[in-house]
């Protein structure tokens, strides 16, 4: 006698796509609220390290707009290190930890992981990065007035696509990496930091300097944030806001494809080679 | 009592020497040594230069005022903090998570503390260099003078060793915690290093914040707060390093600081630890 088995109805690609974001998204966002204790050194260990760079600025007697650039800078840095740490990097600790051969197994779509990963990071980190506004902004007593918020919306959800969407690509990239993945990414704190202008107008870096500097998006997203949040920031932009939403609206589109691009191929390479390792030189 | 001393202080040797060379091939060996130079380079000499960029934004590239060495030379010996501190303390969890041999080593006939200690010599000698080399891009570069003739050679020579043990303390007492946090977190081992870890980089930051800060105000706080320390490492470690600082430039920074009560306080306060050694970490 033949038994049926019970199939669960498949779902289509799209669903199976949107339903791997949520999936994917869901540890990030519920699994690192979990923690309380992560999340007080997530909010407090930032404050710590603008405060030095609050205190260096008013020992120097910096107008209070630095003070402001330095708090809004400091609030963007939860974002580059969620990007280095948990997305560009997550692939390959995906691979030490023995996962990353699930996810390629997994009959749906690796961007759609990729995707969730950011999604799921990116709301995670802006949870933390408003505390951290917040409470810098009242130690500080730094007076934020937006001038035009359906702009600054526009910048930040620009400047968090094309950002994420350079976090996917570089995810692939460092599929690559054996032990230097940790020391690369370690390497990319500093230095971003200092030419993204993080702590100063990156208009002082030179014009130049600074427009290279922009092919990292929180360069152009953190120089129009400042030109919206703090009126007088507008003698310190690099660019003109509109050209910056202009340059950011290009890194999404090069980003998010350049993104498919490297999984599509990271994957064909694999398959070729029939290995995802880093013996790969 | 001679021989087992003498067996005993071989065996720590044997222990610090080989961590010591297992420590530099996997602090060093995952690139070329070029790579690893530009490596060991480029982050320190960036982290200077935001704050010489935040300075010379301000002051209009005044690299003459006596507060600019004040800040850049507390930012390059702070180097030293992060690196030793993190050296030791890392090593329990590169060990344990990432190559699995915690076990293996702490169960061989292994000194454990003089092995964490050789660990840390690795990243000791990467700061040292870092150090040195930010020291002297800015004397080449941004105008700091430092004249040998008139560092004070003895208060140099007394708070640095101290500090050394210190730095290292803190290290070995960080992996205690991340071993600790390893066995008995109920949300699993990941939970527990990163909980510790981020004690850590807590007392890191603060420490940070001391060694920056040139403010007569944040000095006298720091004083305090010295003084009202009950923990085996404190602030002394970094407010020594940040004070460090004033040995190089004694003339220029008299109207910066209150150096005599300070220093006298943190030499009496050490030599008095060294008679009393700490039951908390066992170490001296």
């Amino acid at each position: 006698m033949a038994t049926t088995v019970p199939t669960l109805p498949k779902a289509s690609s799209w669903k199976l796509f949107f339903k791997t974001v949520f999936a994917r998204a869901y540890p990030r966002i519920v699994g690192q609220q979990c923690e309380k204790s992560w999340m007080f050194f997530d909010i407090f260990l930032p404050i710590l390290s603008i405060a030095a760079y609050v205190y260096v600025y008013r020992a120097i007697g910096a107008p209070e707009e630095y003070i402001g650039f330095v708090v809004l800078g400091g609030a963007m840095t939860a974002f580059w290190l969620n990007v280095l740490w948990s997305m560009s990097s997550q692939l390959y600790w995906e691979k030490e930890q023995g996962n990353l051969a699930l996810y390629i197994m997994a009959p749906s779509s690796m961007m759609a992981i990729l995707l969730g990963m950011a999604l799921g990071g990116m709301i995670a980190t802006l949870l933390r990065a408003i505390v951290i506004l917040f409470i810098g902004g009242w130690l500080f007593q730094v007076r934020f007035v937006v001038t035009d918020f359906w702009t600054l919306l526009l910048v930040f959800f620009l400047t968090m696509t094309a950002l994420y969407g350079l976090g996917m690509m570089s995810a692939s990239l460092f599929l690559l990496l054996s032990r230097e993945a940790w020391h690369l990414a370690n390497l990319a704190q500093e230095p971003i930091y200092l030419i993204s202008g993080f702590y100063f107008p990156v208009k002082n870096l030179g014009f130049w300097l600074a427009l290279s500097a922009s092919l990292i998006p929180l360069t152009m997203g953190l120089d129009a944030m400042r030109q919206l949040v703090f009126p007088s920031a507008a003698q310190f932009g690099f660019l003109d806001v509109r050209i910056e939403v202009i340059g950011l609206s290009v890194l999404c589109f090069i980003f998010l494809l350049g993104a498919r691009y490297l999984l599509n191929y990271m994957e064909k390479l694999s398959i070729q080679e029939g290995r995802l390792t880093e013996s790969r030189r | 009592m001679q021989t087992r001393l003498a067996s005993f202080l071989s065996f720590s040797w044997r222990s610090f020497r080989l961590a010591t060379w297992l420590g530099w091939q996997i602090e060093s060996n995952w690139a070329d040594p070029f790579l690893f130079t530009i490596y060991s380079l480029i982050k320190p000499l960036s982290s200077a230069a935001i704050l010489v960029i935040m300075y010379s934004i301000i002051t209009k590239a005044n690299f003459d005022s006596p507060i600019f060495p004040y800040i850049y030379l507390g930012n390059a010996f702070y180097m030293y903090v992060g690196h030793v501190m993190t050296g030791i303390s890392w090593a329990v969890i590169d060990d344990r998570e990432h190559y699995k041999t915690m076990k293996y080593i702490y169960t061989a006939p292994v000194h454990f503390p003089s092995y964490l200690l050789g660990r840390g010599v690795a990243r000791f000698i990467i700061a040292s260099i870092s150090v040195v080399v930010t020291i002297v891009f800015g004397m080449l570069f941004l105008n700091i003078s430092i004249d040998l003739t008139q560092v004070n050679w003895v208060f140099f020579c007394i708070n640095s060793p101290y500090w050394g043990r210190d730095a290292s303390a803190h290290g070995l007492d960080s992996g205690r915690n991340h071993v600790v946090a390893g066995s008995s977190h109920v949300r699993g081992r990941r939970g527990g290093s990163r909980r510790s870890l981020s004690i850590q980089w807590g007392h890191f930051s603060i420490r940070g914040i001391a060694s920056l800060s040139t403010s007569d105000r944040l000095l006298n706080a720091h004083y305090v707060l010295a003084r009202a320390s009950t923990s085996p490492f404190g602030w002394h470690g970094c407010l020594q390093l940040s004070h460090l600082t004033k040995f190089f430039q004694c003339p220029t920074f008299s109207h910066l600081n209150h150096p005599d009560p300070f220093l006298c306080y943190i030499i009496r306060h050490r030599v008095s630890r060294l008679r009393k050694p700490s039951k908390r970490t066992g170490t001296n």
